[in-house]
């Protein structure tokens, strides 16, 4: 027996086989028709359109057996494969491939076959149309060629189903393409969208960076950026006003060059004094005093400045300089501070010529005086120096609230200070039989301070101890040290203020209900000036009081002192 | 008034007054006059410097605030004279006016009084004070 052979294109022709995926397929009515036709056509019992595969025959259409399919090697198609029009075997005994094939001698016992190659769409023989018998048979040219044009029908068969195979993936394919087109269309305008975006984001920060700019330009101040180098980074336009120069000019110049700080002589300060040297060891400086700037041209004139580190992740990068221009502010201080010397003078010289002759009507200068007399002078007395004393803190307030009070630090020793402003208090304290007790820490030493500040301070604590004590009441002084402090404590066991007012006792003109009724004469002012001095030293003050219990304040000072202070006036202290 | 003061002040004393407040001014001289001193009047600095020079009063009393000449410049002049140069001069003002004190400073020794603060009697004997010194 010889087995079916195997074609040279075999690789190409399963290849073509399995894309026209007929194999394994249901049957088809179409194809069924043909094997039928030839079984009737030839008087047959068996017909099949056989499929070729590897191993196998396969029978896409089969009449007359109910086997799906055989083994290739032993098969009658398999060797039809390869005939060039037709295969006849008209018997398979006298056959020397065949005589001897199992399906010859056994099962179902063949004995005549005609097979025609079937060809797909591209050339390949797929598969085999055939016809057998159990009888030997013979079988003219013209059956031959009628069995050809059957086997043309199969082949058209399977065209039209590849064809339709084709429409199919064809149109499978152009659902997918629309798809496809539609998905670029989206991813199209998906780009175009963030496209968009990014023009939007551009034109915010192109606008952003504008306003930035615009704001830079119209800042009222001007504006300086130096870097590490202590080059010049930017400035604005009012920088570019003030100091003379051009950001052209100054931008990447170290700023030593071009910046120049100066003291109200005209001396440039040394580097190391500078603010922004401060500024780049990380602390912010408002310098609103004492410099100076000098301008390209030379000419100098007065600034306040605010220096600040610029920090970019806990690193600093740079110093930013806020300033300016405040001669016109120095001008103006100037002319408050003439004002307020000239209206204090203007007002003190009338309560001094009332005082003064009040004073020597009550000396007995112009005669004896009757009891009347005596005593409407007395009042008369007693309302001019309440006015002198308003008149005095008025002064004191104004310079205060204008900054420009002297501070003349000296060494002093403050219970001294204390002592001085109690025997100063004696007539009151002895009219209302007070009892003080004082508890000075001898080991305390002497501090930087100017000393008229610093009995102003005392004065007040003690003044309002006294006056806000009843008669016999009991006032307690403490002075100790604590740390880098001085600790002053004064509790009286008086009137108290009023817990809904205790939010007011620093403000000006402040006096709470429950006194204003005991004592009209206070002026309201001293707690503010005290707190005012001790706010512009370093020091503090604060306070705990129950109604009707009593009052401590308790005012610290710190040990290093007052700093001096130039200012233009003293504050007025008032025996 | 004691008898020895009395005695004291008509020997020797007499006090220079310049001040352009009138009403302060009489005030003073009242004062002074009923507490036995001999006084002089000046209303503005550039009289008072005339009259200091020429009379060489035993003190003076000077305000600040004056018309013509002000009293730390008639005193800066004043102290530039021999004479005046230690004449014991006490100012009298109304103005608490540091810096001008610090400037003044050149101008000697010298007492500054605030007259509001000052009753009239305190001034008096201030004034005593400042002669008892000076012999």
């Amino acid at each position: 027996m010889k087995a079916a052979p195997i074609p040279k294109n075999e690789k190409e022709r399963l290849g073509s086989l399995y894309q026209s995926a007929l194999l394994d397929t249901e049957p088809e009515e179409r194809f069924d028709r043909i094997t039928r036709t030839a079984t009737k056509l030839f008087d047959v019992p068996i017909s099949t359109l056989t499929l070729i595969d590897k191993k196998r025959e396969w029978f896409k259409s089969a009449c007359g057996i109910d086997e799906k399919e055989g083994k290739r090697a032993i098969s009658f198609c398999g060797h039809a494969l390869t005939a060039d029009e037709v295969l006849v075997i008209p018997d398979t005994k006298k056959d020397a491939r065949f005589f001897d094939n199992p399906m010859v001698i056994g099962k179902p016992f063949i004995r005549f076959f005609a097979g025609v190659p079937i060809l797909n769409s591209d050339g390949q023989r797929i598969g085999v149309l055939c016809i057998k018998d159990t009888k030997p048979r013979k079988f003219s040219k013209s059956k031959q060629e009628l069995l050809i044009s059957l086997s043309a029908w199969a082949e058209l068969e399977i065209n039209s189903r590849n064809m339709s195979l084709a429409l199919n993936s064809r149109r499978k394919l152009e659902a997918k393409l629309v798809i496809q087109e539609k998905e670029m269309k989206n991813a199209r305008d998906a780009a175009r969208n963030v496209l968009e975006d990014l023009q939007v984001e551009k034109e915010e920060l192109t606008r952003a960076k504008a306003k930035d700019e615009a704001l830079l330009k119209s800042i009222a101040d001007g504006v300086v950026a130096i870097d590490q180098d202590r080059k010049i980074m930017l400035m604005n336009k009012k920088a570019e006003e003030i100091l003379g120069w051009s950001a052209r000019e100054m931008v990447g110049k170290s700023s030593f060059e071009v910046w120049k700080v100066a003291d109200k002589n005209g001396k440039l300060i040394p580097k190391k004094n500078l603010p922004i040297a401060a500024a780049f060891r990380g602390k912010t400086i408002i310098a609103d005093k004492s410099y100076f700037y000098i301008r390209k041209d030379g000419s100098r004139f007065p600034v306040s400045m605010t220096i600040s580190p610029v920090v970019v992740k806990n690193k600093i990068v740079g110093v930013v300089a806020v300033f300016h221009d405040i001669t016109r502010e120095q001008e103006i201080d100037h002319a408050k501070n003439s004002f307020i010397a000239l209206a204090s003078h203007q007002l003190r010289t009338p309560l001094t010529s009332i005082n003064w002759y009040t004073e020597m009507l009550l000396d007995g200068d112009t005669g004896k005086l009757t009891k009347n007399q005596r005593d409407f002078l007395n009042e008369i007395h007693i309302g001019s120096l309440r006015m002198t004393s308003l008149v005095n803190s008025l002064l004191n307030v104004s310079r205060l609230d204008i900054g420009t009070f002297i501070v003349n630090p000296e060494k002093i020793n403050l219970i001294l200070v204390f002592e001085e402003m109690l025997r100063e208090s004696y007539k009151d304290i002895q009219g209302k039989k007070l009892k003080i007790t004082t508890d000075f820490d001898n080991r305390i030493p002497s501090i930087n301070a100017d000393p008229n500040l610093t009995r102003i301070i005392v004065q007040n604590l003690i003044t309002n101890a006294v006056k806000y004590t009843p008669t016999s009441g009991r006032i307690r002084i403490m002075v100790r040290q604590k740390q880098q402090n001085i600790i002053i404590t004064v509790a009286d066991n008086g009137y108290g203020i009023p817990k809904n007012q205790q939010n007011q006792v620093f403000t000006k003109l402040f006096r709470a209900d429950n006194v204003k009724a005991k004592d009209t004469k206070g002026t309201g002012l001293g707690l503010y000036i005290v707190k005012s001095i001790l706010d512009a030293i370093g020091g503090s003050i604060s306070f705990e009081s129950e109604l009707n219990k009593g009052t401590t304040f308790t005012v610290t000072l710190p040990l290093q002192g007052m700093k001096k202070r130039l200012g233009t006036r003293e504050l007025a202290f008032m025996k | 008034m004691k008898e020895e003061d009395t005695a004291m002040n008509a020997i020797s004393d007499r006090i220079l007054i310049v001040e352009d407040e009138e009403s302060l001014r009489k005030a003073l001289v009242t004062k002074l006059s009923a507490e036995g001193f001999r006084t002089l009047e000046s209303a503005n600095g550039e009289e008072g410097l005339r009259v200091a020079l020429d009379q060489k009063p035993d003190l003076i009393l000077l305000d600040i605030l004056m018309p013509k000449m002000h009293g730390l410049e008639m005193l800066s002049q004043l102290r530039h004279n021999d004479w005046g140069a230690n004449i014991p001069v006490i100012v009298l003002s109304n103005l608490n006016e540091a810096s001008k004190v610090a400037e003044a400073a050149e101008g000697g020794v010298f007492d500054y009084i605030i007259k509001s603060d000052w009753r009239i009697s305190d001034v008096v004997d201030k004034v005593r004070d400042r002669l008892k010194e000076a012999v």
